[in-house]
């Protein structure tokens, strides 16, 4: 019940004429940004942020809450018309939906992913609205060390999951917590690798980061590829309505994907690469059309679509009650919020009612405004991704140099996003995963917080991180999942010699 | 060359080697003061034993045969380069020359390293576009954008 008239008073601030224009300001500039081809929903809103600068505290998360949505719809358009995914969430979508385009079904598969999207995102916001407050319940018992633990749960299970190999995985966590440690270390004020260097005292920003390793990585990755030919853009045909056979193929998938798509992007797994590949596993399992999996099956395209945004709305619930990013867009969230001096976490629901239960109700509505842009409005949409090549990276470059540099007013930060964009190609061409870059970045200063409190709580005794209940049993999590593929691997290295014996 | 035949080499090599330099610098991190029971040194030096030891684990996970390695391919590296200097450019001159000349700049070898040719074309476009980018900066949401050298006719229209 007080979780209801929270929520209500969410809507009140939602609703006034003012923040609606927000969201839609946001749910558009997000479809847009988004449905451009290799921009996921982490660099969009990464790309946008500048945008929110001199906004209230609450119309900027609101008008972020839009442009988050708006993303995850825009980045699943340009998968099935173009097949160029932006990020690992949207990869099973462009499989399935890129076929369907190519048979001349284009136009079901966006009805599909954009009516699914809708209702796993309505539903996955309900399941936020009622867990948010029983994560902060729980949240409240934890201590320091189960915090620090809790961390490294995260960071692990984003480094062992995603990506072939762990070793890369790994090196890829301990750069971006290295990067996470350049700056004044704020417990002592001690310069930490700051090369003498002025601008990197105040640390490197997750924005940076986020558009160098994404957007200019991505863009420098392409442009070395690039093979002349024309990418194919299919054509929408005929009228964007589901039949009733579709209906009736798709509404499961957009259930099941939902009950997947929640719950795993609330718990440390990385994000939306996991629950989407395991609704496609699920659906090609489950359905009666399975030859028609790999040439254009509607379940393939509804069951990873609605597990795409049921995650990303799960992500969002421990990213309020505890301040944990579990993606990388949650990541880019939580600078966000950083920016604006706000502490994501359990107080927040206590200073800042207004701001929480005003995001989850805007979220509720920019679902149904982006279910209206984005049914009867797709062709607009679709005009986008027919601008020629050239004009649009020339345009994802010019954002990028304006995100980054309007940021802190400094130029500094364009040579900093230079760097990490060549980084980004660099573990592009490598086959390094990108994400655990950005968490680590992101996390690595938090759990620096943690450690350094759970050590002054333990008087400089380590144990203490083993002796707390919770956090021992995280830890024990965290080094199983990270040492099950090692361990793996070695006992496969060690069979072949014997098989060739 | 090893190390373009087999990423995983390079990798390996590269988190040895930038961990036991993270280290090397972490040591020269003076101790903090206060109730801090291990200073700001401590977490660097645990990053960069375990940069070490995943680069270690890189060297380790290489496929046994060679030829099942894939190789570093770099792809086509003048685009990237043009790309490059034109972000470089920008960021140097940027306070100086100013937002709108820059910004037509990076979309100019932007779209000229994508493969378009009508450099005078584009260039109009970037200038363009950087114009109303820079109209909604300031007058929209009042972010200032360096008006460089066009500051004198830009006064104009305040």
């Amino acid at each position: 019940m007080e979780t209801f008239l929270s929520l209500l008073s969410g809507f009140s601030v939602a609703f006034t004429l003012q923040n609606l224009g927000w969201s839609m300001i946001g749910v558009t500039l997000g479809t847009m940004i988004g449905v451009l081809p290799g921009l996921g929903p982490a660099a969009t809103v990464a790309l946008l942020m500048p945008l929110t600068v001199g906004l209230e505290p609450v119309s900027a998360f609101i008008m972020f809450a839009g442009i988050y949505y708006g993303a995850q719809y825009g980045g699943s358009t340009a998968s099935i018309l173009l097949n160029t995914p932006g990020e690992a969430g949207a990869m099973m979508t462009a499989i399935e939906g890129n076929a369907m385009a190519r048979n001349g079904r284009g136009a079901q598969a966006l009805a599909t992913a954009a009516i699914g999207s809708f209702v796993a995102g309505t539903i996955a916001t309900v399941g936020l609205t009622f867990t948010a407050p029983l994560l902060v319940d729980l949240s409240l018992k934890l201590t320091a060390p189960d915090y620090f633990s809790l961390m490294v749960l995260s960071l692990a299970s984003v480094t062992a999951l995603l990506g072939r190999s762990v070793g890369t995985g790994l090196l890829a966590l301990f750069f971006g917590l290295f990067l996470g440690t350049i700056g004044l270390d704020p417990q002592t004020g001690q310069g930490r690798f700051t090369f003498g260097i002025v601008e990197l005292l105040d640390g490197i920003d997750t924005v940076v980061v986020a558009v160098g390793l994404f957007a200019v990585g991505e863009t420098l990755f392409t442009v070395a590829n690039l093979d002349g030919a024309r990418e194919k853009i299919h054509a929408i045909k005929g009228s964007i309505r589901l039949s009733r056979a579709d209906w009736a193929r798709s509404w499961k998938p957009w259930l099941r994907g939902t009950a997947i798509g929640f719950p795993i992007g609330a718990i440390p797994a990385g994000g939306s690469e996991l629950p989407t590949i395991l609704s496609y596993t699920l659906e090609k399992k489950l359905s009666k059309h399975k030859d028609e999996f790999g040439s254009g099956a509607i379940e393939g395209v509804a069951g990873p679509e609605a597990a795409n945004n049921a995650s990303a709305a799960g992500a969002l619930a421990p990213l309020l009650a505890l301040g944990l990013p579990t993606s990388t867009t949650a990541a880019v969230l939580l600078a966000a919020f950083q920016q604006y001096g706000l502490r994501p976490g359990p107080m927040l629901f206590d200073t800042n009612p207004n701001l929480v239960w005003g995001l989850i109700a805007s979220l509720y509505i920019g679902n149904v405004l982006l279910l209206i842009l984005n049914l009867p409005m797709v062709g607009v949409w679709v005009r986008l991704l027919m601008i020629p090549k050239p004009w649009l990276y020339g345009g994802i470059l010019m954002l990028a140099t304006l995100g980054t540099y309007t940021l802190n007013g400094n130029a500094f930060d364009v040579v900093l996003m230079w760097v990490l964009g060549f980084v980004g190609y660099l573990m592009r061409v490598m086959n390094v995963p990108i994400v655990p870059v950005i968490l680590g970045l992101i996390l690595g200063p938090l759990l620096e917080q943690q450690m350094r409190r759970s050590l002054a709580i333990g008087q400089g005794d380590w144990t203490v991180f083993v002796t707390h209940p919770i956090s021992a049993l995280l830890l024990v999590l965290a080094a199983v999942i990270v040492l099950m593929p090692i361990i793996r691997h070695l006992r496969g290295a060690r069979r072949i010699p014997q098989h060739q014996s | 060359m090893i190390f373009l035949r087999r990423p995983g080499f390079s990798l390996g090599v590269f988190g040895v080697l930038a961990g036991s330099a993270i280290y090397l610098g972490a040591t020269r991190i003076p101790f903090g003061f206060g109730y801090d029971a291990v200073g700001p040194a401590t977490l660097p030096k645990i990053i960069a034993s375990g940069m070490i030891l995943a680069g270690g684990l890189c060297l380790m996970e290489l496929k046994r045969p060679l030829d099942e390695d894939e190789p570093i391919i770099f792809g086509r590296l003048l685009p990237v380069v043009t790309i490059s200097v034109a972000l470089l450019a920008a960021a140097a001159f940027m306070e100086t020359v100013g937002w709108i000349p820059m910004a037509a700049l990076v979309f100019a070898a932007g779209a000229s390293a994508f493969g378009s040719r009508s450099y005078m074309r584009d260039t109009l476009l970037g200038l363009a576009a950087s114009l109303v980018v820079l109209l909604v900066f300031s007058y929209g949401l009042g972010i200032r954008l360096p008006l460089g050298l066009l500051a004198p006719v830009m006064s104009l229209f305040n």
